[in-house]
């Protein structure tokens, strides 16, 4: 409960309609999409322009109270959870998208905005932005910022970081900042924009972005391989890269993924493979049949049993479809679905999976990983039960050995779901003190409070996820 | 901060848990993929009013975080409309459906003052003028026992809403009826291409015993008594035999279009029956929190068109078809009753699909006109049809369909939602309505009586010169004269 007259000034700022404060209303902002973790805040706040926001952010660091930015509450490491109480800050009215610049091929617009809705309308002109995280239908672009979501393109397109130009943010003191522009080129003094992307909401709260845009391809061909080993399909991955050709999107399927999917889709694939892999290539038409074919090329040369390449747009839908159907698949096994996304160079993909696979027998878990496999980014799934503790300990020792295990093959604890708090207690064995020592002066630098988004990414101590949250 | 407001009163929690469908609650994994399909999270963009938070209000009852009796926990599920749109697109599985049903049997079960009270004071017996303009609906009200459940959830203090829905009633003198327990027969011609069809089609799974169609010349009519109707009976054995289901509010106010579905029904080949001892599907006293009426009803369905023996049970109002899907699981504490309701789903189907199936209209006359379609909830998320009214619709001579934006997005109609929560219900419209403009269609078609009545008020109010029908109704007027 905050006192009152922290109510009344939110009230000022925002009015009636922008403002919940009972137990009902806050209930679903206690959490976001990362399982096991919820805590209720204390009032959810819809600001309606970069002014409130800097006047709610004002009150806050005038009166010390916690505040976390929130988009549509897509996340996966806890980023959104409103851990240690006080205000959420609901960012999606602010969804304007403002302008798409066809000269400068950039596009402007709200955070609350979400990612798909930005895609279609540029691809409407012809124009494409790449970034394509799982949660593209819902996820706020303010959300992607923040996170650094990656997505399925990240092995030719790369990720957020790489598209956002600009940023228009506010301060925990309520000052308005704005970095970065629509310049290509643009070195004058620390790179504040890209300090803020992935920062999590924890230095600032974006109020505006601008993106750079690409021509939209001309062709898109698609093709799936199956292998009967995994490092086979691990070769095939590496092939590809060294004969020179950067696959818009190279998935992964690992056997456990193959069978949940083929139980859920009746589709056809066959289950006694170990793994499957989806290829997509895009651009001029006649680049990307003549790459296809020597893709298809490749990966009989590696010994994939079977090669199909789709001969239209339809039937890359149908092969696509099997990667779609991953997280339905899934996620049906079991009550509770943890996504995790630890991340190795490419070159240790074979290895890693096998690492998983063996992990999730020893503490007898159930693990599906499946993944981008052009990144080295994988999702190792967890399907469990957050109702049996005994099991959700045995997961959580084995997404441990995961996560060491990634960071011994030269890897990284996140991908692109961020640390938040699912990942805050590896910050360390990651980066080794002093490097968290700058990140935590860069953190008091621009909130010396600590009110923004307490909690996340340092961990106080080391704890595991904890099944909601209460105070007493 | 936790809400411990729980005394003696409240039941414990293992029972709220069995109460609220808690394995459901848990399979949501919070995603928010359904936010996006939410026509009333469309309107506040507020988690409050989506799928995703009402299954974390439920959850918080269940686990004791939250007064069952908070009444924000109750607003929320009485404000969602009930399309089931976010059960389509659900990652994880998650059967929404009974969350919401089970939620709202129990905050009515909690909901103890007021029905009399409310009743008293509700002002409709001293108005009867509103009293005549409600007669259609008020008929369908008694007919189906809704009428304890609708004094119950405190509709009637709305009552003066339905006024606004008058003039889209039909006239109440004479309305056109199918006779109870009698063939309409198909001609032989096209009976044999039906059967033809039918038997070389594979409609789903779930129907394909209903579809083998075996010959039925063996078969004794238990019901009919008059020489004739033993004599239609023997040649409706010949062709596909199928059980019209009424429903309460097309027989009540858009008895018409009971009509004409049989029409294009012997029109293209199979007989058409007016099942007898039919009752209201249940829909409405399921969706507000009265299971047990819902349950009386289906049982009552059960046995009558078990007493016809059809082989296909149609229905053309997308809400009652998917309260058909209901039966096996609303039953499911009584062994041979879920055996029946089992057998009864699988010989249920939408009037669009069996014509599309069929694929028996040529013939039809042109209708130069543009015409769009909006989808019925439940026709669309819970029976899966979405592709036969619009190939219908395109196979009338002379029609140009354009697709109307966000037509599976839900209209606000719900039930007696548009009744119960009349502002909110009209926030959801006025976001259709901006796209209805765009169209420029001179019909708008609809698969449900309660879209059609939501929609042609809509039309009429924002005075759209666009005419809102029942699908069944618009192809009934490109039928051929009666020969």
């Amino acid at each position: 409960m905050l006192p009152a007259q922290i109510y009344d000034a939110l009230l000022d700022i925002v009015g009636s309609a922008y403002l919940r404060i009972e137990p009902s209303q806050l209930v679903p902002y206690s959490y976001d999409a990362t399982p096991l973790f919820q805590h209720l805040p204390d009032a959810v706040v819809f600001p309606g322009s970069t002014d409130e926001v800097a006047r709610i952010l004002r009150l806050c660091a005038q009166t010390n109270t916690k505040i976390v930015p929130r988009g549509n509450g897509s996340g996966l490491s806890g980023g959104a959870v409103p851990i240690e109480g006080g205000i959420v800050l609901e960012m999606n009215r602010l969804h304007a998208l403002d302008e798409i610049d066809t000269a400068n091929l950039t596009a402007t617009f709200g955070p609350g905005l979400v990612t798909s809705q930005l895609s279609k309308a540029v691809e409407a002109q012809g124009l494409f932005y790449p970034p394509d995280p799982g949660s593209v239908v819902i996820s706020s672009l303010g959300g992607n910022v923040a996170e650094c979501a990656g997505g399925m393109r990240g092995l030719k397109y790369g990720v957020t970081k790489d598209y956002v130009l600009g940023l228009e943010a506010v301060l925990p003191n309520g000052e308005v900042i704005r970095t970065g522009g629509k310049n290509t080129k643009d070195v004058a003094g620390y790179d504040l924009t890209k300090l803020l992307i992935g920062s999590e909401g924890t230095l600032a709260v974006i109020t505006e972005i601008t993106v750079k845009l690409l021509p939209k391809p001309a062709a898109k061909q698609t093709a799936m391989a199956l292998f009967d080993t995994l490092s086979q399909a691990a070769a095939a991955v590496a092939a590809i890269i060294a004969g020179r050709i950067l696959p818009a999107t190279l998935e992964f399927l690992d056997q456990p993924t193959l069978k949940a999917v083929e139980a859920y889709t009746h589709a056809g694939l066959p289950t006694d493979v170990a793994a499957l892999l989806l290829i997509e290539q895009d651009g001029a038409a006649v680049v990307v049949q003549e790459e296809m074919e020597r893709i298809a090329a490749i990966c009989r040369q590696q010994g994939a049993r079977e090669v199909r390449l789709a001969r239209d747009a339809q039937e890359g839908e149908a092969l696509m479809s099997a990667r779609r159907a991953t997280l339905p698949a899934l996620s049906r096994l079991r009550p509770t679905t943890i996504l995790e996304d630890a991340t190795v160079p490419r070159a240790q993909l074979a290895t890693m999976v096998e690492r998983i696979n063996a992990i999730a027998a020893h503490h007898g878990v159930m693990i599906s990983t499946f993944g981008h496999a052009g990144d080295g980014n994988l999702h190792p799934t967890a399907l469990t039960d957050a109702r049996n503790p005994e099991e959700i300990e045995a997961v959580e020792q084995a997404f441990d050995d995961i996560f060491r295990t990634a960071l011994q093959l030269g890897g990284t604890i996140t991908g692109e779901h961020g640390v938040g708090l699912a990942k805050a207690a590896y910050m360390e064995v990651r980066f080794g003190k002093a490097a968290i020592e700058v990140m935590k002066g860069i953190k008091r630098a621009f909130d010396p409070q600590g009110i923004l988004n307490p909690g996340k990414m340092f961990a106080a101590q080391t704890p595991r996820r904890v099944v909601v949250n209460h105070d007493p | 901060m936790t809400h411990e407001v729980f005394s003696s009163q409240h039941p414990p929690l293992a029972e709220l848990a069995e109460q609220l469908a808690y394995d459901d609650l848990m399979n949501c994994m919070r995603c928010g993929f359904c936010l996006p399909a939410c026509p009333t999270y469309a309107v506040t963009g507020d988690d409050f009013d989506s799928p995703r938070g009402r299954i974390s209000l439920a959850k918080a009852v269940a686990d004791g975080q939250l007064s069952p009796d908070d009444p924000g926990f109750a607003q929320a599920f009485d404000r969602c409309i009930g399309c089931l749109a976010c059960q389509e697109v659900c990652p994880s599985g998650v059967q929404y459906n009974r969350i919401f049903e089970q939620a709202r049997a129990f905050i009515e079960a909690r909901r103890t003052h007021g029905p009399v009270r409310r009743l008293a004071f509700s002002g409709l017996f001293l108005h009867q003028g509103l009293m005549r303009t409600a007669a259609a609906l008020m008929r369908f009200y008694q007919k189906s026992g809704l009428q304890a459940l609708v004094r119950k959830s405190g509709v009637l203090h709305v009552m003066g809403r339905l006024g606004a829905l008058e003039p889209l009633l039909p006239k109440l003198a004479a309305p056109q009826r199918m006779a109870s327990g009698q063939w309409l027969l198909p001609s032989s011609d096209r009976a044999a291409h039906a059967v033809a069809q039918v038997q070389r089609i594979d409609l789903r799974n779930r129907r394909a015993i209903a579809l083998s169609a075996p010959a039925r010349k063996n078969r004794v009519s238990s019901t009919a008594t008059a020489v004739e109707a033993a004599q239609d009976s023997e040649r409706a054995n010949a062709c596909l035999r199928v059980g019209l289901f009424g429903g309460c509010i097309m027989d009540a106010a858009l008895s018409v279009t009971n009509v004409n579905t049989a029409r294009l029904l012997q029109y293209a080949g199979v007989a058409v029956i007016n099942v007898r001892g039919q009752a209201c599907c249940g829909a409405l006293h399921a969706h507000n929190g009265d299971l047990q009426h819902a349950r009386e009803l289906a049982k009552r369905n059960i046995a009558a068109f078990e007493q016809a023996e059809v082989d296909l049970i149609v229905s053309n109002a997308g809400g009652c078809g998917a309260q058909f899907f209901e039966y096996p699981e609303l039953l499911q504490d009584e062994p041979l009753w879920h055996a029946r309701a089992c057998r009864f789903l699988e010989k249920v189907v939408d009037v669009t699909e069996l014509l599309d199936r069929l694929d028996n209209l040529e013939g039809l006359r042109p209708i130069e006109a543009v015409v769009t379609y909006q989808d019925s909830c439940h026709l669309r998320n819970v029976m899966g049809v979405t592709e036969a009214p619009r190939k219908l619709i395109q196979s009338v001579p002379g029609v140009r369909f354009v697709e109307l934006p966000e037509a599976e997005k839900c209209c606000g109609s719900g039930g007696i939602y548009n009744v119960t929560q009349y502002d909110f219900s009209m926030q959801v419209l006025d976001r259709k309505l901006a796209f209805l403009k765009q169209t420029q269609a001179d019909y708008l078609l609809t698969t449900n009586p309660g879209c059609q009545l939501q929609l042609a008020y809509v039309a009429k109010r924002s005075g759209l010169p666009l005419k809102v029908m029942h699908i069944v109704d618009f192809l009934a007027q490109a039928l051929p004269e009666e020969r």
